[in-house]
């Protein structure tokens, strides 16, 4: 089975969102793998320590990043992770997926060379295929 | 006392080309007026002497201070009529006084009988032909009605920028965390594999997923509301007006053009405003759309757009040609949230409320003139 995507990572405090997307992508076979972290410090902590070892844990191609977290919200997330220049990042397509439809975060989220979107929640089947089949392939 | 003599001294040197009856007159008339108005403003008078080391309080401060009939102040004594916590402050502005400093302001002050009250009091030095400082007159006048009553403005205030504020967190928590809920209804329902259900449980998920979508539109309109408040605060900014109006109609275009609207703009009278260019936007973008949408069946829509200068206020006008409202009826709900007028179902009665909201929130106003089969007209006030 030839999946768009290896690994993409979900970023978000919602199970039940983080349950239902998962669903959608096994459905709809959109990735091999998913990484599921609870909030930004679970996720930064994680790719701070892979991303300085060469031999560690697979870079995600995509990642669909939340907000309103506890303990370290997305854009603290985005803060932090901007401070390291990681060459593995530039494989790395990141989405911010938020339930926010204040046009102040919209306008913040253009600030991060990060980000590519900003996407308002629900996200919809199609939307998701598209922005997976648009995510860089593993060289 | 000593004051009092040095007063009347001046008073008769201006007067020296008058004759003896005319003084008298005038002087009894002044210390009529000047009795009436001190008892009607509640305003005392008091000075010190420091060479004869006296004090004077006029009858006015007596009655305010409720002194006894017999009270003879002294130099000293002044500080007595002071309120404790601001003595500090009373005896700074006396010794700044007597050193040549003019004050005024308002303090705490007490009656004989120790009542307190709020007054504003002012004093100037004194000087003697020389210059020298001789001592200190001065006035206060008995404010506390109007203090108390500024004071609780001052706590109503605070009231309600509480309950503003509180107002501002509940419809973010609604508007965000409630979205958060709706939208995992709607990719559930979407999510739903219908082809291994029944008729009527299908019908029971697109309810799910009905229900879903129309809650979530309602909290984007609670969050567009939202927004005009929240960006009250941010600063004005000179606005072309016709930039705006280029980018709403090419916004626009498309439904100018299936409409066959001819537009007709005029903003050299008033070519820019200081606004927030988003209100702005937003709302020639409404009354544009309203424009285009109710136009009337049996000709193409003429709408003209301009602004003028009256009586030193700036207006937004737009009028069309369109189906006209039946103010009668609607006038007073036209600004309503959630009211529409023609039956239209794609209405959704925001677009006005919004314009209202925003164009208040600009601190001006929206009016309106209509004929149903003619036409209507908006008038905004900028400014």
């Amino acid at each position: 089975m030839n999946y768009p995507i290896k690994l993409a990572c979900l970023i978000d405090d919602d199970d039940m969102y983080v349950s239902l997307l998962t669903k959608l992508i096994d459905i709809r076979k959109l990735a091999e793998e998913i990484l599921v972290f609870k909030n930004g410090e679970e996720a930064l902590n994680h790719f701070v320590s892979s991303f300085k070892d060469p031999q560690g844990q697979p870079v995600p191609q995509i990642i669909l990043l939340d907000l309103n977290m506890p303990i370290m919200d997305g854009w603290g997330f985005l803060e932090e992770l901007s401070k390291h220049d990681f060459p593995a990042l530039n494989n790395c397509t990141l989405y911010i997926v938020s339930s926010s439809i204040n046009p102040v975060d919209i306008e913040r989220s253009k600030h991060f060379n990060l980000v590519k979107d900003f996407i308002v929640k629900p996200i919809g089947p199609n939307e998701l295929v598209e922005i997976f089949s648009e995510a860089p392939t593993v060289p | 006392m000593n004051i009092t003599a040095f007063t009347m001294k001046r008073r008769r040197d201006s007067h020296t080309h008058s004759s003896p009856m005319e003084k008298s007159d005038q002087f009894s008339i002044d210390k009529f007026y000047y009795q009436e108005i001190s008892a009607l403003t509640e305003a005392g008078g008091w000075s010190v002497d420091f060479k004869n080391k006296t004090s004077h309080f006029d009858h006015q401060a007596r009655v305010i201070l409720d002194v006894p009939k017999d009270y003879v102040p002294t130099l000293r004594s002044g500080y007595t009529f002071y309120a404790e916590e601001h003595l500090d402050r009373a005896t700074e502005f006396f010794f700044g006084c007597a050193e040549g400093k003019p004050f005024s302001t308002e303090i705490k002050m007490q009656t004989y009988n120790g009542e307190i009250f709020w007054a504003i009091a002012k004093g100037k030095p004194l000087r003697d032909e020389s210059g020298e400082i001789i001592g200190i007159r001065g006035v206060f006048r008995k404010i506390d009605e109007q203090k108390k009553r500024e004071q609780q403005l001052e706590q109503s205030l605070k009231l309600i920028e509480a309950h503003n504020s509180r107002l501002y967190d509940f419809a973010h928590i609604i508007s965000h965390n409630l979205r958060s809920q709706v939208s995992n209804l709607q990719m559930s329902s979407a999510l739903m594999d219908r082809s291994t259900l029944t008729e009527d449980q299908i019908e029971l998920v697109n309810n799910f997923e009905k229900i879903g979508n129309s809650l979530d539109v309602t909290l984007q309109h609670l969050n567009k509301i939202v927004s005009v408040h929240n960006i009250s605060n941010t600063k004005l900014e000179p606005v072309v007006i016709k930039d705006v109006y280029d980018r709403v109609v090419a916004g626009l275009s498309q439904d100018i053009r299936a409409s066959r609207a001819i537009m007709y703009t005029e903003f050299s009278e008033v070519e820019e405003v200081m606004y927030i260019e988003a209100y702005l936007e937003s709302i020639l973008q409404n009354l544009i759309t309203n424009a285009l949408r109710y136009k009337h069946p049996d000709r193409d829509p003429e709408i003209t757009v301009f602004t003028y200068e009256e009586n030193g206020k700036k207006y937004l006008m737009v009028r069309d040609n369109g189906l006209g409202i039946d103010l009668e009826k609607h006038g007073k709900d036209l600004f309503k949230l959630y009211k529409t007028f023609h039956g239209n179902k794609n209405a959704l009665g925001l677009g006005l409320f919004l314009t209202h909201n925003e164009v208040q929130a600009m601190g001006g106003d929206i009016t309106v003139e209509s004929k149903v089969d003619k036409g209507s007209k908006f008038i905004v006030t900028l400014q």
